[in-house]
């Protein structure tokens, strides 16, 4: 989920609104109260709603045990996009499915066939054709898979004081900077050399490679706790350190010696990092937490949870369907959500529309724009996305009656009419049934954020769900979830796929 | 009248007023001089080795007969610059100059060949040309996309006011600018007024020698001493950006009754007409070369008018008929968005290649454009800041651009460019001899966009955004370096020229 630019509604002051004596806050002469976790308030909601663990039978809870396990395989080897491409890519692959055609096919597409159409390496689409034309309706579940990380500059290699040689880089997504200092991360991504030749990079990822540190002041030389934590981690100083041994020729630089050791290993040199795309993402892999083991931590569960969850609720909603679903049904994972799904490769690119014109002519042979604003318009589509969650320790940053728990399944977004109106999320529910999920809206006052949803429903007139886990410290180099909400996503997002909408 | 009775020079004023009165027009030069200018040598020796202090410019390293041309370029870039402030008037120019190379309007009607040339005019603000190409449409095509308008100043529906006896026009402002910049400089009046019978009127005061201007004035730093606490950039409200028009009239009424006669009596319009017009207050200053050198240029719009030159002149230089079709794309409103039917994002691009499409397959559909986009490249050409002599603080130097140093590329992640397409461009360049570096903003101060993001967006293009590094960005005078410019116009010549679109790129096994 992306981080939005908070519009502040409360520019207007309290007191000045006190001053108008018909204006009160109806009920709180406090305000710091209503964001306490009131547990009366929250009885209310919660009455009689347990936790998913504790509704599950014991068939239940071995497969929502199992299901963290593939999760963690899958969220290890996918920490960016194009990572992640490539470890769907084989999924699909393993289950039959076939590469999306460039053109018009000679033999048209029919139902039971499954397509991945992959677009730039950076995102991707599993499709399997239904029984009805895709401009009655089909069903998709857009997720991304970028998470926010570090990433290199072109020109990223250079010598800093202390005979250090660093690497210069910018973030991508919105990140508390502080967080990403002193961890062991990896160096993962690709370099186009000057020749035209592809090489890809995966280094720390591995027990016994070589990571990069972002190294950060000691307490005992850092005492002014007063500057504000912005200020103390500007982004310019996020650079890790690759290199200290000076070289024994004393001529050279450090980082000319760095510079040795890529040219030796990859085969490139300082200028084709010029044309590259390298990604600091942490190297510690997705573990087990808590002593029931009922969490996850692990990078990126934002938003691979959904990828994942939305990738193999289409697998299980295709085998259930015999392999020939009722309608057309799509898990589609974008990149460059958390810079705004700009580009080429992110959800507002026309890649997006392209992909169902392109179902469109290549099932029926027949293809103009009004169909595709047809098969949008009787659609019902969902933006997988994560949400945030109560913190145990800082709940006041939630409203605590109508924001996401942990455990108590996925969220579905209401967050006002920016994201679904009523009638499309009552036909999603009725989906549902045996689902536990949750309504989540953000503190009116603290929080804001956006997702691919309202890009979809804008630029394709479409109706859209925002639906996603709770996650705790979103945007840290690890994230926490609850094993249970993501196997329930999945049990969700299946429905959907499985299950006509009733009205 | 001075601020000392002696009226002697403001350098002899006690050292508190001289500080405060300075800080408002100039920057902080006299603060810490040696520290502030010294180009950082330890990071700068791992790119520019052996020249810590000067590094190898264009010009400065240029044989005789590369600086004639770029010489001979400059000087048509400044002509250029001179006619082309506004967003209206680029557009008469790039007509003109395409009219004269054999461009002729799209006709739908006629079928185009390769080696013709023909143009697509959106509302007179928007302007595409292109050269069709040997290999069909479908396959792919060559684009480059700039834009032509650059930060000014409009006037309100109703401009004309009186305000203490004299006349003025209220304006709103287009782009983001430091207002203090557009104060106490003379400027012109350029536009056109639609009349209520439907006739068109261009206006154009002040761009001429003999001509008067419009000034927007400032207060005196002796009646303002509070001034120095504002924000710098923001001293002004945007609603204070109101020039002066007139102030004596022998005639009886409102000194702005007294503009309107003139209005009515030069021009045909009346107050009325003003409603449906666009008359922007752009610098009057022409072009003027700076300091003791040769390629420096201070001038108006070199944002984004340095690509738009450089492209077209690349595109009416092109003699072959190319391998692939070029479309050479000048958009207008950059500066606010892109927005609007002559911005970038409108729907009047998709239309200029889906009817280059329809003409020569004789059919059209949505997907056969996209087909057509996905096999194309686009250079989004754009300005970008360099180190300031003076501040240079405010980029982050190991990867920031520089004067004369060459063609930028603007590499600040994947919502510029993906490697697989910088690749093809980077290595055009380097067998072209064109000179670049990559560019990427301070991450905690700096900030800006072009239309590169919308190319890439809305019509799934790879696109790479280029263009020169130029000083004082959106200021009324802006200064660049020819053999930047020169060296742009040779990167975009040998896009346009070389066989391919994308280089094949060899997969990892």
């Amino acid at each position: 989920m992306r981080i939005n630019n908070v519009i502040n509604f409360t520019a207007l002051k309290p007191e000045k609104l006190n001053d108008k004596k018909n204006v009160t806050f109806q009920g709180v002469e406090n305000p710091s109260k209503l964001a306490k976790p009131s547990a009366d308030l929250m009885k209310v909601y919660f009455t009689g709603t347990k936790p998913i663990w504790s509704n599950s039978d014991s068939t239940k809870k071995q497969s929502i045990m199992d299901f963290a396990e593939k999760y963690k395989d899958f969220l290890n080897i996918s920490k960016t996009d194009m990572q992640a491409v490539e470890s769907m890519v084989q999924r699909a692959k393993e289950k039959g499915f076939k590469p999306w055609p460039d053109d018009v096919p000679e033999m048209l597409l029919k139902p039971g066939d499954k397509l991945y159409r992959v677009n730039r390496d950076r995102s991707v689409a599993l499709i399997v054709i239904g029984k009805k034309p895709l401009t009655e309706g089909f069903k998709m579940a857009g997720s991304h898979i970028d998470s926010p990380h570090i990433m290199l500059k072109a020109k990223p290699l250079q010598d800093a004081s202390g005979g250090f040689a660093i690497f210069k880089t910018m973030v991508h997504g919105g990140i508390k900077a502080h967080q990403w200092t002193q961890r062991n991360l990896a160096l993962v991504g690709k370099v186009v050399t000057n020749d035209g030749r592809e090489i890809k990079v995966d280094i720390g990822n591995n027990p016994g490679d070589p990571v990069l540190m972002i190294p950060e002041l000691a307490p005992h030389v850092d005492r002014d706790s007063s500057t504000p934590i912005g200020k103390a981690f500007p982004k310019e100083k996020l650079n890790p350190i690759v290199g200290l041994n000076i070289p024994e020729d004393e001529s050279k630089k450090v980082s000319d010696q760095v510079a040795g050791i890529l040219e030796e290993k990859y085969g490139i040199t300082k200028d084709d990092l010029m044309n590259a795309q390298l990604a600091l993402v942490p190297a510690q892999m997705a573990r087990d937490v808590g002593l029931d083991r009922s969490m996850l931590s692990g990078y990126g569960h934002d938003d691979k949870s959904s990828a994942f969850c939305s990738m193999e609720g289409l697998l299980e909603a295709c085998d259930k369907s015999g392999g020939v679903p009722e309608r057309t049904i799509i898990a589609a994972a974008f990149s460059n959500e958390e810079i705004g799904s700009y580009n080429n490769h992110g959800a507002q690119s026309d890649d997006t529309r392209a992909m169902i014109s392109e179902a469109i002519e290549f099932t029926t042979g027949n293809y103009n724009e009004n169909l595709v604003r047809k098969a949008f318009k009787n659609s019902i589509l969902l933006s997988a996305d994560v949400s945030t969650a109560i913190d145990p320790m800082r709940p006041d940053a939630e409203e605590a009656t109508n924001s996401a728990k942990l455990g108590y399944g996925p969220s579905v977004y209401k967050n006002g009419p920016l994201f679904s109106t009523p009638e499309a999320s009552a036909r999603f529910d009725s989906t549902q049934d045996g689902v536990q999920t949750q309504r989540f809206a953000f503190n009116q006052d603290k929080g804001g954020g956006g997702t691919i949803g309202n890009y979809l429903a804008t630029q394709n007139n479409t109706d859209v769900i925002d639906t996603g886990i709770p996650v705790i410290g979103m945007h840290a180099p690890l994230e926490l979830i609850s094993k249970s909400d993501l196997y329930e996503h999945k049990e969700s997002l299946k429905n959907y796929y499985l299950r006509e909408i009733a009205f | 009248m001075s601020l000392t009775v002696n009226s002697v020079a403001l350098n002899s004023l006690p050292s508190v007023k001289h500080k405060k009165s300075k800080a408002i027009i100039q920057p902080d030069v006299s603060e810490k001089p040696l520290t502030m200018s010294r180009p950082s040598a330890k990071l700068l020796q791992v790119y520019f080795t052996g020249k810590v202090n000067k590094p190898e410019t264009i010009l400065g390293t240029a044989n005789v007969q590369e600086r004639e041309a770029i010489q001979a370029f400059g000087k048509q870039y400044v002509d250029f610059l001179e006619k082309a402030k506004t967003n209206l008037s680029a557009v008469h120019e790039i007509l003109k100059m395409a009219r004269a190379n054999g461009y002729k309007e799209f006709n739908p009607d006629e079928k185009v060949k390769p080696g013709d040339k023909v143009y697509f005019v959106n509302n007179d603000r928007a302007v595409v040309l292109s050269t069709i190409g040997n290999n069909p449409i479908a396959s792919g095509v060559k684009i480059i996309g700039s834009h032509l308008d650059s930060p000014c100043i409009t006037l309100k529906a109703k401009p004309l006011q009186d305000s203490e006896g004299f006349c003025i026009f209220k304006t709103m402002v287009h782009g983001g600018i430091k207002r203090n910049h557009w104060v106490n400089r003379h400027l012109a009046l350029e536009g056109k007024v639609v009349k209520k019978d439907g006739t068109e009127v261009k206006i154009n005061v002040g761009n001429k020698q003999n001509e008067n201007t419009f000034i927007i004035p400032d207060l005196a730093p002796h009646v303002e001493s509070d001034k120095t606490k504002s924000t710098r950039g923001m001293e002004f409200d945007a609603e204070q950006l109101n020039p002066v028009v007139a102030l004596n009239t022998d005639m009886e009424g409102k000194i702005s009754d007294y503009v309107e006669k003139i209005l009515k009596e030069k021009y045909g319009i009346d107050k009325n007409d003003l409603l449906n017009a666009e008359l922007h207050l752009v610098p009057a200053e022409n072009p003027r070369g700076v300091g003791f050198d040769e390629g420096l240029v201070g001038a108006y719009g070199h944002d984004d008018k340095s690509a738009v030159f450089a492209n077209l002149k690349a595109e009416v230089d092109l003699k072959n008929t190319p391998a692939f079709t070029t479309v050479s794309a000048f958009f207008g409103n950059e500066e606010i968005g892109s927005y609007n039917n002559y911005g970038a994002k409108s729907e009047f691009f998709g239309g200029v290649i889906g009817s280059l499409i329809e003409n020569q397959k004789g059919s059209f559909n949505e997907n056969d454009m996209r087909r057509a986009m996905k096999k194309s490249l686009a250079l989004s050409a754009d300005v970008s800041t360099a180190v300031d002599p003076i501040q240079p603080k405010h980029e982050e130097k190991t990867n920031a651009c520089r004067l004369g140093q060459g063609v930028i590329m603007k590499l600040q992640g994947w919502r510029n460019s993906i490697p697989e397409a910088t690749a093809t461009v980077t290595n055009l360049f380097r067998n072209n001899d064109v000179k670049f570096q990559p560019f990427a903003y301070h991450q905690d101060m700096g900030g800006g966009a072009t239309i590169g993001v919308y190319l890439a967006t809305n019509y799934n293009l790879d696109v790479v955004d280029i263009g020169i590094p130029i000083l004082s960005m959106h200021a009324p005078v802006e200064i660049a370096d020819k053999g930047d410019v020169y060296h742009l116009y040779k990167g975009m010549k040998a896009f346009m020229n070389s066989d391919h679109i994308k280089m094949p790129i060899k997969k990892p096994d």
